[in-house]
């Protein structure tokens, strides 16, 4: 264990008992990934969870959202306040033609909600800026999935402290599988996405092989900077052998070195529209 | 969950995946699963099952066997109604959706009344399973992945409330949205009717609907969320708010594209995953009725 582990381990204890000695209540920012890939918007759906849970709140949040393109570069950073009881669904695609010159088709987000001034059942603990993407597109795509992967730095404490409670954030590396077996026939088209949530360049890798034959037909391999983008598409030709039974695919990974990032696998069958499943 | 050995723990309930057909919006049902017990460092095939509940709760089809899965192996069930009728069930005839229980019994639980909730433990923690909904007439797909803890069982709690929030409903004209209700316990004697107290909230906050719907035990239900709108041509984004007391009910809210029939479908996040504060399930409760009471009364 290192210095830096035990440390964290010493604030998470601290923490569990009460933050308040750092004068806030401290926040884990969520992310995600956005596409505007054949037509697609991606619309960032959040709301105001504090007045929700707690009815006495009256005040608005704020949530700080920042875009990120498939290279890591920051595009936009934005803050937007939502009424008690509110919600939004931001456009990712209205946010980029406003605010960026950069072309980008793809890449990460994080959401980070800051709770209002009258929050105030419980100050301590941390507040988990959990959220939803909905894809859509005027072709008829439609399709959601919630944020799993935490930031790598907690919001609201000193900029040290939040880095060292991030550090609970870590997975654990080495070989990883989709526990969805996905189903070959009318299957067009894959496409698996991991992002890298960690604060420094890693090697991502993602497969995509068969089952039951547990052949690998397509893998990609390669250095991806903090936040950026790694892709791995396959449009099989024919479909996989089956040995008497179902054939099907299943996306995995010999070292999740994201931080804590599950890909994201697009499929599509036929002539219809992708849909996204995470993990 | 606390250890209660010799209570009894029913081995179709060691794991299972509770989920609901979509039959009246014209899908069909396909399920995924992966015995990832191999990733424990001690994997053990389990025996799959398939039992079906009708709309008033009743088993119409009682657990079937469909094999074992070795560990590290997966299995695809590509039609659902589709076995469901070759099994003997009348699904066109069944006046609404169906559930269905899909049971993963380690082949150790196998013919055993003695097994405890904390060997249940181990294999809930093992993952998520998939259900697939595919438009019978266009074939997009929209798919969600979840687990089934034990749950509405009074041998690993006492209090059963569910608070729903969703941010992702949205209504115009290319896609309706809707909310999917499970109702699943993992005692088969459960028998508890659950009611979900709905209400939408505009972007601004405003209330703009509100409704409630009743699930019988071993039922599902499915609510057009345009029900319950008070005035019916709104458009933008909405928050379904809703809270179920007495019963757990699984929630889902979906949307749902008009000329594709592609589907967005997600589980929707418990309140103690936003914040600690939320994990005590009385207070939970007390907030979530007090805030429905105030959108009836008009209050904020």
């Amino acid at each position: 264990m290192t210095v830096a582990t035990r440390l964290a381990r010493a604030v998470q204890r601290v923490s569990s008992r009460g933050l308040s000695w750092t004068g806030g209540t401290s926040r884990v920012p969520y992310l995600h990934y956005w596409t505007l890939r054949e037509g697609a918007d991606s619309l960032v759906c959040f709301h105001h969870v504090f007045s929700i849970l707690d009815p006495d709140v009256r005040r608005p949040c704020h949530a700080m959202l920042r875009v990120h393109d498939d290279f890591g570069r920051l595009l936009v950073a934005t803050s937007i306040e939502v009424e008690a009881r509110g919600s939004r669904m931001i456009s990712v695609r209205s946010l980029l033609d406003t605010a960026t010159r950069r072309a980008a088709l793809d890449g990460s987000l994080e959401l980070d909600l800051v709770p209002p001034e009258d929050f105030g059942v419980m100050p301590t603990g941390t507040v988990a800026t959990y959220f939803y993407m909905l894809y859509r597109s005027p072709s008829g795509m439609m399709t959601t999935v919630h944020s799993i992967d935490r930031g790598a730095v907690y919001r609201g404490v000193p900029a040290p402290v939040g880095r060292l409670l991030g550090l609970r954030t870590k997975a654990p590396l080495g070989f990883w599988r989709s526990k969805r077996a996905i189903w070959s026939e009318g299957l067009r088209e894959i496409r698996a996405v991991a992002i890298n949530h960690a604060g420094l360049t890693r090697r991502l890798h993602l497969g995509l092989r068969t089952v039951p034959e547990g052949r690998v037909v397509a893998e990609v391999a390669r250095s991806v900077p903090s936040r950026g983008v790694l892709a791995l598409e396959y449009r099989p030709e024919t479909p996989p052998p089956s040995n008497g039974e179902r054939p099907a695919y299943v996306v995995f990974s010999r070292a999740l070195t994201t931080a804590n990032g599950k890909p994201y696998v697009w499929v599509g069958y036929g002539t219809g529209p992708m849909s996204v499943h995470h993990g | 969950m606390a250890g209660t050995r010799g209570a009894g723990w029913d081995p179709l309930f060691s794991r299972y995946f509770a989920f609901s057909t979509l039959s009246s919006l014209g899908y069909r049902t396909r399920v995924s699963l992966s015995n990832a017990s191999d990733g424990t460092g001690t994997g053990e095939p389990v025996r799959l099952r398939i039992s079906v509940h009708g709309p008033d709760g009743r088993r119409l089809l009682a657990a079937r066997e469909c094999g074992v899965l070795e560990p590290g192996r997966y299995w695809m069930l590509d039609d659902v109604e589709a076995f469901a009728a070759h099994e003997g069930v009348d699904v066109k005839g069944a006046g609404g959706e169906l559930l269905g229980l899909l049971h993963q019994t380690p082949l150790s639980h196998e013919n055993r009344s003695d097994i405890a909730t904390s060997d249940v433990s181990r294999w809930v923690g093992l993952g998520d399973d998939f259900v697939e909904y595919v438009d019978r007439e266009t074939g997009a797909t929209g798919g969600v992945f979840y687990q089934c803890p034990p749950l509405n069982d009074a041998r690993v709690g006492e209090v059963w409330v569910t608070v729903c929030q969703s941010p992702k409903v949205v209504f115009d004209d290319g896609c309706d949205p809707f909310v999917l209700l499970l109702h699943v316990s993992t005692d088969s004697s459960w028998r508890a009717t659950g009611t979900m107290d709905m209400t939408l909230f505009a972007a601004r906050g405003e209330p703009i609907g509100r409704g409630a719907v009743t699930v019988p035990a071993f039922s599902s239900r499915v609510v057009a969320l345009r029900t319950l709108l008070s005035a019916s041509g709104h458009r933008g984004n909405a928050t379904l708010i809703g809270i179920s007391t007495g019963a757990v009910l699984v929630p889902f809210t979906f949307v749902r594209d008009r000329h594709s029939g592609a589907v967005a479908i997600d589980h929707t996040m418990p309140p103690a995953n936003y914040h600690s504060a939320w994990a005590d399930k009385t207070r939970r409760q007390a907030w979530a009725v007090d805030l429905l009471q105030r959108a009836r009364e008009g209050r904020r």
